[in-house]
């Protein structure tokens, strides 16, 4: 597996001023993607991972803002780009958006157009992206149907996403995103509104596919299961900060920061947590990122939080070695310096 | 309790025997039916006092559509559901008019899904809570208040905020509030439509862990409806597989989780993701999607989709029939074939 780093984000914030003050969605988040890996990002609704996933394909909504950081795209053999300096909706953007990073999500139904067909959606990205061919184009749409499973895709070219099932709508918007062979697919929580059969056909689907592409695959969802099933690293999200950053199996066997000990603790797991089990669960809500006080966003919820350490200071993103990455106090005194 | 029952259980609080709903299919001006669509095929189960019992299945397999038919939301096609009542009296719910149940209403409840659309988004939490206790005529006044306050205690919210209104409240809470009035008049049974699987997993620990203190505080049996497999195992004493409107297996959750009998059963516990990297599980990936129940195919539902399916499997509908002691299944080869389960640490 070659190591060349595609995508890296440093220090992104993205920010939505609202009327009752700055919500702060992504709060400083760096992290790589590196050719043909998957990368897995993990949390709870809030915890900013599809505002992180909008700031790189250059979608944030209103009143949402990049406020700071940076975002650098390199192609194979060329020189890096910050997606962050590109204009909203200028050409560069246009020509990598779809084309070099594209993005799948939860519901198909907000990818693709309910009045035209499934066909026709394909072959306007790749008119617009890969080929000037309107024959060929069809051609390689038909083939990214078949090789997505759909079955008859000659004729479920002229349908429209109404006639598909879930599961098939779902396959036909990964068809989409992957007809002009992006180096990256943003995948956000794509298998969550789908049975577990269905849910185990699609991540299948999409393995291979990598294998087959040899892209790379951020995956974003809050399913610890999937994540532990696709991801080679980890990156934990709680209130816009990454919290703890390690491989998968470093997360799973020794997971360092309190949230993810607790989180893993609070989800009931086949074969061991039987009837008669109290399970594990985290007390409280996730807070709403509006105003922070300069303190770890997890010390309301947290047990072993240090009583005038962890409600005064921001801790600091801290190498424990292993290439394992944990932000809290209990691991080391290191604070952040911007808020110092 | 009827004559014709096989599994009659005395310990049963409820009992549903041959229940089916089909939704007609009409055609042109004149509404010709011109088909049916199959949601609940003659299913059949009892839950004991006190129990909770898991009904899994995809979506589209009828498990909602049969806790809806139980609680008489919408009215079954045919078959019965006994109620039996703390004073030994046995209803049956499937056959009594509208007056009848209005009486009898307060014995069950059912809680859904989406906590946002259940809650009247005009009426105080108080209103909310309240209302059963009004209609029920179980206290007056200032009683009611008090009532509301210990509920809302119970179910793990603060009594400040008794005069909010729904949308101040965060997804696990506003489950509570559910909770909360759904335990109001007392019921016996509560239908518990996919309670958690709106909420983030960290919420999801709070209510499951709330379920089951109130289970005990208030003796309370459940019908447990949900996809999440790991869910429903760490709260059903027992569980039921449905496939397109039928029952494909039922046994105790540990029988069942370690032992199935069924291939759907099997498939189901091995498309589950694990948190451990270390096990890669051998999965049983299906092809295609659940069946559609107004034209399902012939035979058993699941042959299609069945990687041991033989010839007979196309032909002949499979008995339901118990291959061991309160083990049921609906499968032709169920003997025969060896399944793999999970193997449990507890």
């Amino acid at each position: 597996m070659s190591t060349n780093k595609i995508l890296s984000v440093n220090n992104l914030s993205t920010h939505f001023a609202l009327p009752d003050g700055t919500l702060k969605a992504v709060d400083g988040v760096s992290f790589d993607v590196n050719e043909r890996q998957t990368v897995g990002i993990i949390g709870e609704s809030g915890c900013g991972k599809s505002v992180t996933a909008q700031s790189i394909m250059r979608i944030v909504p209103k009143p949402g803002q990049i406020s700071s950081g940076s975002i650098e795209f390199t192609k194979s053999g060329q020189n890096p780009t910050d997606l962050v300096g590109l204009e909203k909706d200028g050409k560069t953007i246009r020509s990598i958006r779809g084309g070099e990073i594209s993005m799948i999500f939860q519901e198909p139904l907000t990818s693709l157009s309910p009045v035209h067909t499934v066909g026709d959606q394909i072959t306007e990205m790749l008119l617009l992206h890969s080929t000037n061919d309107q024959a060929e184009a069809k051609d390689i749409a038909i083939d990214m149907l078949d090789r997505v499973g759909i079955s008859n895709p000659q004729l479920r070219f002229d349908e429209l996403p109404h006639q598909l099932s879930g599961g098939m709508r779902q396959r036909a918007m990964i068809a989409m995103a992957l007809s002009c062979k992006p180096s990256i697919l943003i995948a956000d929580e794509p298998t969550t509104a789908l049975d577990v059969t269905v849910q185990a056909q699609i991540i299948e689907l999409l393995q291979n596919l990598q294998d087959e592409l040899g892209m790379a695959i951020m995956y974003i969802t809050h399913d610890l299961g999937v994540i532990c099933e696709i991801a080679d690293i980890v990156h934990v999200m709680y209130l816009g900060k990454i919290v703890e950053s390690a491989s998968t199996k470093e997360i799973f066997h020794n997971p360092l920061h309190p949230y993810t000990r607790r989180l893993l603790a609070s989800i009931p797991k086949l074969g061991t947590s039987g009837r008669g089990t109290k399970l594990d669960a985290i007390r409280g809500n996730v807070p709403v990122p509006l105003n922070l006080p300069a303190q770890c966003g997890f010390q309301s919820r947290c047990n072993e939080i240090i009583d005038g350490v962890c409600n005064l200071k921001v801790p600091s993103l801290v190498d424990m070695g292993n290439e394992h990455y944990v932000r809290c106090f209990l691991h080391s005194e290191e604070e952040e310096k911007t808020y110092a | 309790m009827p004559e014709d029952n096989t599994n009659h259980n005395k310990d049963a609080l409820l009992e549903v025997i041959h229940l089916t709903k089909y939704f007609p299919i009409e055609e042109g001006f004149l509404r010709k039916e011109i088909g049916a669509v199959k949601a609940v095929d003659d299913v059949s189960f009892y839950i004991n006092e006190g129990e909770t019992f898991g009904l899994v299945g995809e979506s589209g397999c009828g498990k909602t559509t049969l806790g809806r038919c139980i609680v008489r939301a919408i009215e079954s096609t045919s078959g019965s559901v006994y109620l039996k009542l703390d004073t030994g009296e046995t209803l049956d719910l499937s056959r009594m008019n509208n007056q009848e149940l209005r009486e009898v209403r307060k014995h069950f409840h059912m809680i859904f899904q989406d906590p946002y659309g259940s809650l009247d988004p005009r009426m105080t939490i108080l209103d909310i809570v309240a209302e059963p206790i009004r209609n029920n005529k179980l206290a007056t006044g200032a009683e009611v208040t008090e009532m509301v306050k210990s509920l809302l205690n119970d179910v793990g919210l603060e009594i400040k905020h008794l005069n909010r209104y729904p949308h101040a409240f965060s997804g696990g809470q506003r489950q509570r509030i559910g909770i909360a009035r759904s335990l109001a008049p007392r019921p016996s049974l509560i239908v518990c439509d996919e309670p958690v699987s709106a909420l983030d997993v960290s919420i999801q620990a709070q209510i499951l862990n709330l379920l089951e203190s109130l289970q005990e505080q208030y003796n309370l049996t459940y019908l447990f409806i949900a996809h999440d497999l790991a869910v429903v195992e760490h709260v059903a004493d027992r569980i039921g597989v449905m496939y397109v409107g039928k029952l494909v297996e039922m046994a105790s959750t540990s029988d069942l989780y370690s032992q199935p009998l069924h291939p759907y059963t099997e498939a189901l516990l091995s498309a589950v993701p694990s948190t451990n990297p270390d096990i890669k599980m051998d999965r049983i990936i299906l092809p295609g999607e659940i069946a559609d129940p107004s034209s399902p195919p012939s035979g058993c539902y699941f042959h299609p989709r069945c990687p041991y399916a033989q010839e007979l499997c196309s032909e002949e509908t499979p008995q339901w029939k118990e291959v061991s002691p309160e083990h049921y299944v609906a499968c032709h080869y169920a003997e025969d074939l060896e399944l793999k389960g999970v193997t449990l640490q507890y």
